[in-house]
Parts: C-alpha cells; structure tokens; sequence
C-alpha cells in the first residue's frame, strides 16, 4: 500500500462495525446449525420422526430455561454455580408443601418466590452489598442446597404426585409438548426484559463498566440482585419441570446441569468479561450442543464419549471467537 | 525556545538514519480506517510532536509503531533499522511507549512498578531488590519525590501514577519514547517535571515523539512537527517562526463557537456544602456556588479536589451537609444527587465513564431517567434514537454512529460522550472533573461552550482545571485546595495563576498577589463578597 488520495473521511465507511456486539456471529451459527440438521435428516433416518424430535426439544427445555436465566448473570459479569442445585431443592420444597396438603397454584407459587429469594437475598445481597466474589458465594450454594436437599428426602428417591406438574412437563398442547410451550414464554418474556426495558440496558452497562454505570445513575447493585434472581426463578421453573418429568424427587436432581448450561451461554458468544451476549445465542448455543450430541449418538459414537466432545467444541468455539477478535 | 535541540552539523546529520521510518502505514479497525497510508521519518535526537483533532490517528499511529497492534499495511522501521512488527519487536528496538491512560499494577509499590521486568532488577530467575529500588530511584529521580517510592501505586493519584509510567518506560533506557499526551493526565508540577524529563532525555540522545493538545508542549519542546489529518501525514517539518503560526492554529481555538453570557446570581445559592469531613482527610467547612456561577477547582493533585468533586456529585459518602436549592442531598447517593439536579463528569474516563464495548447510544443513554424516553420499567426507542443523535451531532462526536461501540471511539470523542451523558438535560449543579482532558482543540471549545451554556441556563458549575490556562478562561470565581481544605477562595478577577500556584503548594499569601486587592489573609472561611461575573 502506499500514500493513497483517501477520501478526507475515511471513518464513516457504509458497513457498520458490530465486531463488538453479536449478530454476525449469530448468522454463521444458524448456518452451522441449520447444515447439520439437514445432514443428520438425510443420514440419519431415526431423527425424521417428528415424535423423536419434539421429544428432544421437551427434554431440553429444562435447560433451556435456565441457560437463559443464566445469560442475565454472565452479562452483567458474574456466574451462578448453582443453577442445578436450586433445580434439584425446588423439587425437595414441592414434596415438603404436596406433604402438608397444599394446592398445586400456591406449591408452584411458593416453590418459585423461594428460589427468587435464594437469588435475590442470598446470591444477590452476598454478592452486590457484602461484596463478597460471586463464584464463593455461589458455590457454597452449590453445596449447601444438595445437602438441604438430602435432608428433605432423607436421602432417597421420593415419589410426588401433582397433577398440574405432571401436566406442565408430561402433557401436549396443539400437538407441540408443553415444555417447549413454557420455554419458548420464558424466552420471550426475558427477551424483552432484555432488549426493551431500561433494566435490561443496565444490565449490559454493569457488565460492561460497573463504575462507569454507578456514576452513571445506575443502581449497580440492584441490577446484580435482580439479575441473580431472575437466574435462579428459571432454574426453579427448570426444577418443576424435572420434578414433573421424573415424577419424583431425587437427592441428586439437576446435578451437573449448571455446566450444560453455562456451555450453552459460552457457545452462544456471551462473554465471561461481561456487557455481551445475547438470549438468542444462548438459544443457538444449547441448540448446537443438542442437535451435535444427537448426531453422535445415533451415528453410534459410545455416550461416554459426548462430554469430552462438547468440551472440545466449547473450546473451538471460544478459540475461534477471540481469534477473531483479536485480528 | 522554540527549540531545545541544537541544530546537528551538517555531517552527523548525514551520517545519522531516522529513528523511526514509517512507510505507507495503513491501520484499519473493522470499517474504521484509522490512518490511510502514513508516510514519515522521525529524525534520531529531538523531540518531535504529533499533533491532530481527535481521531485523526495520533494515538493508533504510536500503538503500530510500539507494535501494541499489527498495521493492515506499510512498515514501521526502528533505530536498529529492523522492522518492527510486534512488541518484541519493538522492545528488541528500544522503542518504549506511554500510554495515554496509566496502568500501573496497584497492588504492586512505585518502585516495583517502575522496576517491573527490567532484567537488571533480578539476577536470572531470582529477585534482586535492592537493586531494583536503587534503579527505580533513579529513573523516577526528578519525577517523582523519594518518599512515593515504597507507597503501593494504587494510593498514589493519576497524575502521580502517569509519572511512575514514565519512570519506568525510562527505566528501561529506550532510544525512542513514544509519549501519547502525557499531560493531560498531569498537573502543573507533574507537567514540569515532565518537560525536565523529556529534556534530560533529549540530552542524552534520546529520541521522543510526543502526542499533545497543548500549545505548550509542543513550542517549549518539540524541534519538529508532524500533523495528523484524518489518518494522513497534513504537514511534517521543524518548528520554524514560519510554522509556529500552523501549529498555533490548530491547537488553539481561535475560532471560540458562540457562547452565551452567563451571570452569577449572587442571590440565588445552587449549591451549599458545609462541614464535610472524611475520605482521607478531606476537610470543606464551606462551598458556595451560585447560580449561573462557574467555580474553578484548583490544587495540586492529592489535594482532594477530585475526591471533593466525587462528594459533591454524591459518588463517596462523607460526614457533613450538602445542599441544592436550598434542599439538603445525602451524601455517598449518586441517585439522590441526580434526583437533585446534580450531573457529573467523572475524572477518570476508561475507568469511571466510559463503557467501552456499548455502544455510543447506549452510552449517551445509561442513566437518564427522563420520563420521555421511557414508559414503565420500557425503554421509548424512537425518542432514545432520537435523543442520541441529537447529543452525537450538538457534541460533535466523530464519526457520528450512535451504534459504534465507544471503545472504537478516540479518547477525546469518548470524553465527548462522557459530557454529553452529564449536559444532556438542564441541571442545578454541574461537577465536572477535568472535562476537557484529551480533547482537541475544537471540542474544547464546544465543551467550555456547553459547560456555558448551562451555566446561562441557571446552573452552577463545579470545575476541576489542573490546567491554569482553562482554569482561568472559564472561571469566575476560583476556589484552591491544599491538603484537602479550601486554602482559596476568590473571584477570578482578583487573581493571578502565581497566586493559585502559590496558594496550592500550602504559601500563607499568594506572592504576587496584585495590590490592592483583597486582605493578605486566604483564610478557609475567605468567600467573596459576592460571585462578581
């Protein structure tokens, strides 16, 4: 290259610059996806059952659901740890009030108001107002909750009947399973509490610069509060769907599912470093692990292997995303 | 005094190649080309001065040639005459860059810092810490007083902070400095010892090239200029009578836009703080600021004008009373403040102002509860779109995107931002911690010009100057702080920039105070009769 007779303004290119926001990226992961779709639909004739298909989709929502909430507490700089283990206590809180005769309306109400308040009071005030690191803070909920959990069912399986549960997470609704149905809610109302409300914004700001939001005007701590509560009402809805699927309680429900999670949020270009990321790629993100693992499965790659492949893919992908980035 | 070098006899001047060769240099950020083909020598000894309006490439220029970032295009040839493509590169070169914000490692003392992965300051893989501090005393020798060295760099200020920067990019002994407006940042003494360094330096060989909005600089110091339009090379030469008209030109806003008389009215108090106490030692026992009144903030830094400003602005709780229209705000509340009519300029932008990887919009916007950009808890996004580029455009934020992330944006349009979030709306009382640092020369004006216009709107200003220039253009009354107490308190008519220095550095009487004015005796509690305009 050499002197070039630039225009005098040479800043205000048409093309605009979204390096640092998503979109693009979200454009080449529905491409991916969409492509193996259709090589897994033409390859593979098990997955062309439409039953098969929706039973995937209903088994996933659960994580879905909190995948999404866990989008809030990454954007705004953070990570719940335990997301799977409110999933799991919710499920020991349901037996306890199904125990004492409570109606199913007030049992979900209560089940739900309690894993806001985990959030809210506990991950929330701990995190914002005592400063303490929200990984500390969150991984001793990743302990105590699993323990609480065993003391409630005195450590073994126990059956819970509620019928309006069993409906939620076991029954059909215009031919499409009600899981989905709840998912694809939960989705659009945190869509807009994202992207259409002034909170939603705040969000991204903490994220982004905490300081810069506080002087700003911001009630920094009230966002990080709500955030985490929003966190942990979705996996209390994740923890009513798995109770009604399983129709029981289990000591180790929800185990792990954190981390399937996160991985959804991580591949959906959402940023540990806070004031990116977005619902829909989160949505892309755990869509892409599902539609990867079925493939494998059903082209007969061992189970045993799924984990090590998802792990490697988070790391491509991550790899990829700050490769370009970093050019 | 144009000229600090002497001019080289014809033969060295020969024999010597240029530091620094930049051949056709083509950086381009996403769709932003931030310079367009730069072509220029830095010749080896001197000082030569980069100037420019903000974003013309000033600062992306010294990042490609430290090899910070990889030029799209062209070559950047180093004193060795190797090229230079990444930072090891250019450390292997002796090309050693400042940055315009200081990063210092906080946790880390002075001395460490400056010593910090210098080989000399260890033997092989082991620490040698006498050592060190006895060469970090040296390179900050002149920079910074001894007593700072064992202090942890975090509870030093920013002014400070630069310094320690600079002591250690001299610490490694480079044969290229590459300072990107170090002064902004500084304050009087800081810019002082500054200009004694660049010129030991330059004595000894050295080679500097030197980004900087301020005249100042660039006539005390620099022997040539190279002038940044857009991303090319708009002029490069020495600093000649001839040029000096140029450069003048360009760094000064002759043309001021129109600003609109402001007067204080002495009878209407917008802001009252009595009493404040706390924060390491900060100590007000009275602030009056009228409205329509303009209140330079003046003091050596540490002096706790910024922590007084963060007070004000309700950003640090403190004992005592702060009061607006007449109405007391608790203090430490940022929301309680803006609930008062409070706006704020923060001091430190990349970390307190800006959020980098938001977009410009979303920047204008955090923050502003005006009732017509939201319904409920929802945002309006037509008037917000229409809010925002209304600020971009009366700002004159370059290139006006509101949907370009502000990180992209140069220093000096993201403070465009950083102002434009606090003038936004009519306001009682404006804090504004040096709101024109790093700007050029024409948003200067367009700053000063809004800070005005609020101030013609009813508004009392609060405004921290380090620099004595803007302190006392856009002043009318000057307050001084000294060990966190009010040591001042004047209008600016009875002042002159001795009497603030005097006064700042803690003298009982300003020495050439003018005669007859005022009683020969500062106290805390000396308020002016009244805000004379």
């Amino acid at each position: 290259m050499t002197v070039t007779a630039a225009p005098p303004t040479p800043s205000t290119t048409a093309d605009r610059p979204r390096r640092l926001l998503p979109g693009g990226q979200q454009a080449v992961f529905l491409v991916v996806i969409a492509l193996m779709l259709a090589g897994a639909l033409v390859f593979l004739p098990q997955l062309r059952s439409s039953t098969y298909l929706m039973v995937q989709l209903a088994t996933y929502s659960a994580v879905l659901i909190m995948a999404l909430g866990q989008t809030f507490v990454v954007v705004q700089v953070g990570f719940d740890l335990s997301t799977g283990a409110v999933q799991g206590f919710v499920g020991g809180l349901v037996f306890l009030m199904v125990g004492w005769g409570l109606a199913d309306g007030p049992v979900i109400l209560v089940a739900l108001l309690a894993a806001g308040a985990i959030g809210y009071f506990v991950h929330g005030v701990l995190i914002a107002k005592a400063r303490m690191n929200f990984f500390i803070v969150t991984l001793a909920s990743f302990t105590i909750l699993p323990s609480l959990l065993r003391v409630i069912l005195d450590g073994s399986s126990k059956p819970v009947f509620s019928p309006a549960l069993d409906w939620l997470a076991n029954s059909s609704t215009l031919g499409i399973r009600n899981p989905v149905i709840l998912a694809a809610i939960v989705f659009a109302v945190l869509w807009v509490v994202l992207n259409r409300t002034v909170f939603g914004r705040n969000v991204y700001a903490v994220g982004s610069n905490r300081e810069a939001a506080r002087l700003a005007g911001v009630r920094v701590d009230r966002v990080t509060m709500t955030s985490y509560a929003i966190c942990a009402v979705c996996a209390g809805i994740a923890g009513l769907l798995l109770l009604g699927s399983l129709g029981a309680a289990d000591p180790s429900a929800g185990l792990g599912n954190e981390f399937f999670a996160l991985t959804a949020v991580l591949l959906g270009g959402t940023r540990f470093s806070g004031g990116q990321g977005s619902l829909a790629g989160t949505l892309l993100g755990l869509l892409f692990l599902v539609v990867l693992s079925n493939i494998l499965l059903l082209g007969g790659m061992p189970q045993f292997w799924i984990g090590a492949l998802k792990g490697v893919v988070l790391l491509a992908a991550v790899g990829i995303d700050r490769a370009r980035r970093d050019t | 005094m144009t000229d600090v070098q002497v001019t080289p006899s014809p033969e060295t001047e020969l024999r010597s190649t240029p530091a620094l060769v930049v051949r056709g240099l083509v950086k381009r950020y996403d769709a932003t080309l931030a310079l367009g083909g730069v072509d220029v020598e830095i010749r080896r000894g001197g000082v030569t001065a980069v100037v420019g309006a903000n974003g013309s490439g000033k600062t992306t220029l010294l990042k490609v040639v430290s090899g910070l970032v990889p030029a799209t295009a062209g070559s950047v040839h180093g004193p060795d005459g190797r090229a230079v493509h990444r930072l090891t590169d250019a450390q292997r070169a002796g090309i050693a860059l400042v940055p315009q914000e200081p990063t210092v490692a906080g946790h880390l003392t002075v001395w460490q810092n400056v010593a910090l992965g210098r080989p000399s300051a260890a033997r092989g893989p082991f620490l040698a810490d006498r050592r060190a501090r006895r060469l970090a005393a040296e390179a900050s020798a002149g920079l910074l007083p001894s007593h700072l060295l064992d202090q942890p760099a975090s509870a030093l200020n920013k002014s400070s902070r630069q310094l320690v920067q600079l002591a250690a990019a001299v610490a490694r002994e480079p044969a290229v400095l590459l300072l990107d407006e170090p002064t902004a940042v500084l304050d009087e003494d800081g810019v002082r010892a500054l200009h004694g360094l660049v010129r030991r330096f330059v004595g000894g060989g050295g080679t500097v090239v030197l980004v900087s909005h301020r005249l100042r600089d660039v006539l005390d110091l620099a022997g040539s200029v190279v002038v940044l339009r857009n991303g090319l090379v708009g002029h490069a030469g020495p600093v000649e009578p001839g040029t000096e008209r140029e450069i003048v030109a360009l760094l000064s806003a002759d043309e001021r836009p129109d600003r609109r008389p402001h007067r204080p009215d002495p009878t209407h108090v917008a802001l009252e703080a009595t009493g404040l106490r706390g924060w390491r030692g900060l100590q007000v026992d009275s602030l009056v600021v009228h409205r329509g009144e303009i209140v330079g903030i003046a003091g050596q830094s540490g002096s706790g004008r910024s922590r007084l400003a963060a007070v004000l602005a309700g950003a640090h709780p403190v004992s005592g009373q702060i009061q607006v229209d007449g109405r007391t705000v608790p203090t430490g509340s940022i929301a309680a403040a803006q609930a008062a009519g409070i706006a704020y300029i923060p001091e430190d932008r990349q970390a307190t102002a800006i959020m980098a990887n938001q977009s410009a919009a979303a920047n204008l916007l955090v923050g502003q509860s005006e009732r017509r950009l939201r319904r409920g808890p929802f945002r309006r996004r037509k008037a917000e779109r229409a809010h925002a580029e209304e600020l971009i455009d009366r700002f004159e934020v370059r290139p006006p995107e509101p949907d370009r992330p502000a990180g992209l944006l140069s220093g000096g349009n993201q403070q465009k931002l950083v102002v434009a979030r606090a003038l936004a709306r009519t306001r009682v009382v404006v804090v504004a911690d040096e709101p024109t640092q790093g700007v050029d020369a024409s948003a200067r004006g367009a700053i000063h010009a809004a800070l005005f216009d609020a101030a013609a709107d009813g508004a009392g200003i609060v405004a921290v100057c380090s620099e004595f220039e803007e302190l006392f253009e856009i002043s009318d009354r000057i307050v001084v702080l000294c060990d966190g107490r009010i040591v001042l308190d004047r209008p600016r008519s009875q002042l002159t920039p001795g009497a603030v220095l005097a006064a700042s550095l803690g003298s009982a009487v300003p020495a050439d105070d003018p005669p007859g004015t005022a009683s020969p005796d500062p106290t805390p509690a000396g308020r002016p009769p009244e805000g004379q305009p």
